[in-house]
């Protein structure tokens, strides 16, 4: 008789959770990401884009909607050719973050997407952007001020260290430890749910695998 | 039978309450989007108000997408660089052939620029621009931003000038504000026939606007031009810099709090060493030029949209020479110049549609100077209080509208004779920055002015139109009447009127990514300029300038390099001060014309920058002419090259800096001063032959490199 009390309430449990995980928020979100996950192409950045702007549009109180809108222009902008194309995703990135920053307020995952963006805006004109260089260092410093243990942290400043001219203080020497540091951190982590952020592990292994 | 009707109706209810979710009822929504001219928007989102249904178009804007929604919903159509469209629709029956039109955002390809004439920089990077770092390496021109500023087409070399000489105006002529606020005295101590430096570090600003031709009504009180400079917001980081130069020492402390931060320098440059061991002077000094110099900049976040900030300085500078005038052996000038500039401004949105500015400042410049004739004490303070609210109209066009009043208090000693005038100049002013098009710009202007000393007002209105003529191209038109009080050194003697330029100016640019080229042509007519007779000063003075100004930059077609060439065609003649007739004045080139390049070479870190300048003489009194200031100089040439070498020290972010001003060493003359009898005339000269300024720059706690 317990024996099956038991099974009951753990069966009764597990259906609520599920029930919660099913909300349309959740499925739309689940989707988007796995959509966004394989997306290769310029295209498939912008219509992932658009999709996590429509859930962002629904739950205007949901940062995570414009996180992801804001990772996907940034994707965008990475596979874009044309400079002005490139800062225009750029500058949507940004705005998106601002928008999660409102309703979020001081949150690592942003502060980390920001610093990456802002370094990406550095790479489009360096002479006249320089002031985006200590920006995006600010970002990600305020980041691991309060998440030290966020993977994408170390893979943004790895990242960033490894494209900066020797001369400037970056270059592949100086970025390793960071990048190295970077996968430690991806192979402890743990996101909080399915829809937590969690990109960038395997970026880090491409980066990685350049110095071999 | 009743009852089996009840039945027979319950039993379509689950069915139909249930269909709802089916997907097989689901509706099918389809269209495209494409521009108002009918080209194809591609990857346009396209979903339902309040709901995560919806798509994105295609590369040839078609969509298609299903959804569970009922009833009347809005569609919102949304793509990059386009504005938001929405259309209700009816979901209770599928929706086919939709057809949205959306239309571009403004940005610069398809938007004129308003305003006529200026050079804009900074972060925002629009129009022609010299940013600090431009301004720093600008060659021969040791990081002034004014200097800088004088390369630019439109403006004059200055010689022996202190300031700006902007398309045939006096040094006098040409205002600068720092955050809307006027900053009466820029240049630290300074004598007649010596260029002098401004005591602003181009690093402390933002953004830089220099109008060649004409200004908004928000400014008053400049006959040619006005330099708007904005301060830097929060700095982004805690960092120390130190330059080291050959000419003095400058540390700068970035504090970087929350939602504030704090900027503090100190410097203490003295040309003594520099004069000795480096650069032979060609001038007698008395005493090289040195001055101290501190400085604070607070800023402040107020709510989401609020600054406030908080300017100072303060500077302590000196300067003695023994004159290389043959008259006697006894002319020399020693000037002791201490200034204060205080500025503290606020600036807030306060609704999306209005925005609010206002702002305090105040100066005192006092100056001791020893001359030949014995001591002369001066004392300039002025405040200024000023107001401004702006009011957005639409999504492009505003109007601008506020009041500010100065007030002045300047007097002058000579051997314990004294002489003072206080004054009270309020001005109110509306201007609108209106859009009739996309194409059309115009920009209207009226600003009224009452001055309690000299018990004159004036109206000044300001007009320029343009518009927009493809992509990259814009041509304008504008018309300003400015007016300025006569300088201090008139108004201690007399009661005058304001001084007056009617400018006329037309315009033609071109913008392309990389690329930029200008041309301007203007007709400027002065009146009521100050005359003197007979020790007595009136305003019956005139003159007149006309000429163009030519731009071309080039970011683009070379890697890692760029250059820009600037040409200007000058002519000026004006009747004034002394002058018995109408005759170019001694601080106007007819032709200008100067190249610039600079190139990063990667593989040794350094960054190489190279400008050639040349100018045709200037005009100078001969007393044996019997033709009034009808000599001219030699035409100057200057070749001058500046390095930049990046490195790090003790693990520090560290550029080496050499700047070799006027490299060949040719000899440039300005002018000449003779003796009273005309028999005996001696050049005037540079400062120094060659100039040559070492320096080094260390960055501590932050390793972004950007001074």
């Amino acid at each position: 008789m317990m024996k099956n009390l038991i099974i009951l309430f753990s069966l009764l449990a597990f259906t609520t959770l599920a029930k919660a995980q099913n909300t349309p928020y959740v499925k739309a979100m689940q989707n988007a990401i796995a959509l966004l996950n394989k997306a290769q192409e310029k295209s498939d950045f912008i219509t992932q884009a658009a999709a996590f702007n429509r859930i962002a549009d629904a739950e205007p109180k949901a940062w995570l909607p414009l996180y992801y809108a804001s990772y996907a222009n940034l994707m965008g902008g990475l596979s874009e050719a044309n400079a002005k194309e490139k800062d225009a995703f750029f500058d949507l990135a940004l705005q998106l973050l601002d928008k999660a920053e409102k309703i979020t307020g001081s949150n690592d995952e942003v502060y980390a997407l920001r610093g990456y963006v802002q370094y990406m805006k550095v790479s489009i004109d360096p002479m006249n952007r320089l002031h985006f260089v200590a920006a995006s260092k600010a970002a990600l410093e305020k980041a691991q001020a309060l998440n030290p243990e966020n993977p994408r942290i170390y893979l943004i400043k790895g990242q960033n260290t490894f494209y900066t001219p020797e001369n400037f203080g970056g270059g592949k020497a100086v970025a390793k430890p960071i990048l190295e540091m970077a996968k430690q951190k991806f192979e402890a982590f743990k996101p909080a749910n399915d829809l937590s952020p969690n990109w960038g592990m395997a970026r880090t292994a491409q980066l990685l695998a350049q110095y071999l | 039978m009743k009852c089996q009707r009840l039945y027979f109706l319950l039993s379509f209810l689950p069915i139909s309450l249930w269909t709802p979710g089916n997907s097989a009822a689901q509706v099918r929504i389809k269209g495209n989007v494409t521009t108002i001219t009918h080209k194809a928007v591609p990857f346009a989102s396209v979903g339902i108000k309040g709901s995560y249904d919806g798509t994105t178009a295609d590369s040839t804007g078609k969509f298609h997408f299903t959804t569970s929604e009922r009833g009347l919903k809005t569609l919102l159509v949304k793509a990059m660089g386009y504005e938001t469209d929405s259309l209700t629709v009816d979901l209770n029956k599928p929706v086919d052939s939709l057809q949205f039109r959306l239309t571009e955002k403004s940005n610069s390809l398809n938007t004129v620029t308003i305003g006529i004439g200026s050079f804009v920089s900074g972060i925002q990077g629009k129009g022609i621009s010299l940013n600090a770092l431009d301004i720093a390496t600008t060659p021969g021109m040791a990081a002034d931003i004014f200097g800088a500023m004088q390369t630019l087409p439109g403006a004059q070399m200055a010689f022996g000038e202190s300031g700006l000489l902007v398309r045939g105006g006096s040094t006098a002529e040409t205002k600068t504000f720092i955050d809307g606020m006027l900053m009466k005295n820029p240049i630290n101590a300074q004598v007649q026939g010596l260029s002098s430096r401004a005591r602003l570090s181009a690093f402390n600003f933002r953004s830089t606007d220099f109008s060649t031709s004409g200004y908004a009504a928000q400014f008053g009180q400049a006959l040619s031009s006005v330099l708007s400079l904005q301060t830097n917001n929060i700095p982004e980081k805690t960092s120390t810099t130190l330059r080291l130069l050959s000419v003095g020492v400058e540390a700068q402390q970035n504090i970087n709090l929350k939602n504030s931060g704090l900027v503090l320098t100190g410097s203490y440059y003295n040309l003594k060493p520099n004069y000795t061991y480096l650069n032979p002077s060609q001038i007698d000094w008395i005493k090289p030029p040195a001055t101290a110099a501190i400085g604070a900049q607070f800023m402040h976040r107020i709510g989401e949209t609020g600054m406030f900030k908080y300017y100072m300085d303060y500077s302590d500078s000196k300067l003695g020479l023994n004159r290389a005038t043959p008259n006697s052996m006894n002319d020399f000038a020693v000037v002791h110049n201490k200034n204060s500039y205080l500025n503290t401004t606020y600036q807030d949105a306060l609704s999306p549609l209005w925005r609010l500015e206002t702002g305090i400042a105040y100066s005192y410049t006092k100056d001791d100077i020893k001359i030949q004739l014995g001591n002369v004490q001066r004392l300039d303070q002025l405040l200024q209080l000023r107001a401004v609210a702006i009011h957005n109209v639409g999504k492009l066009s505003l109007i601008r509208f506020g009041a500010e009043t100065f007030y002045t208090n300047r007097g002058e000693s000579l051997n314990g004779l004294s002489r003072s005038y206080q004054d009270q100049l309020s001005a109110v002013f509306a201007e609108t920055d209106l859009y009739l098009s996309r194409k059309l710009a115009i920009r209207a202007g009226l600003r009224g002015e009452y001055s309690s000393y000299l018990a004159k007002s004036n109206l000044s209105p300001r007009i320029s139109c343009t518009y927009k003529l493809n992509s990259y191209t814009q041509a304008g038109l504008g018309y300003g009447r400015y007016f300025q009080s006569p300088a201090d050194e008139y108004l201690l003697r007399s009661k005058l009127d304001f001084q007056t330029a009617d400018s006329y100016v037309g315009n033609f640019e071109y913008k392309k990514s990389g690329y930029n080229f200008r041309f301007e042509a203007y007709f400027k007519a002065y009146g009521h300029l100050i005359k003197t007779a007979d020790g007595l000063f009136n305003n019956n003075g005139d003159g007149y300038a006309k000429g163009f100004d030519l731009f071309w930059r080039d970011k683009e077609s070379m890697k890692d390099s760029e250059y820009r060439i600037g040409y200007s065609f000058l002519d000026t003649k004006r009747n004034y001060l002394d002058y018995p007739t109408l005759a170019t004045p001694g601080f106007a080139s007819k032709h200008t014309f100067n190249i610039f390049y600079r190139k990063y070479f990667g593989d040794i870190k350094t960054q190489l920058n190279a400008g050639y300048v040349f100018a045709t003489g200037r005009t100078y009194y001969n007393p044996k002419n019997p033709h009034f200031l009808a000599d001219k100089s030699p035409n100057y040439h200057d070749i001058s090259v500046n390095a930049n070498y990046i490195t790090t020290l003790f693990k520090q972010l560290a550029v080496v800096y050499v700047n070799v001003g006027n490299v060949l060493g040719l000899r440039q003359i300005y002018g000449y001063n003779y003796t009273a009898d005309g028999t005996v005339r001696t050049p005037i000269t540079p400062s120094t032959k060659r100039n040559i300024i070492l320096g080094l720059i260390i960055t501590i706690g932050d390793n972004t490199f950007y001074n």
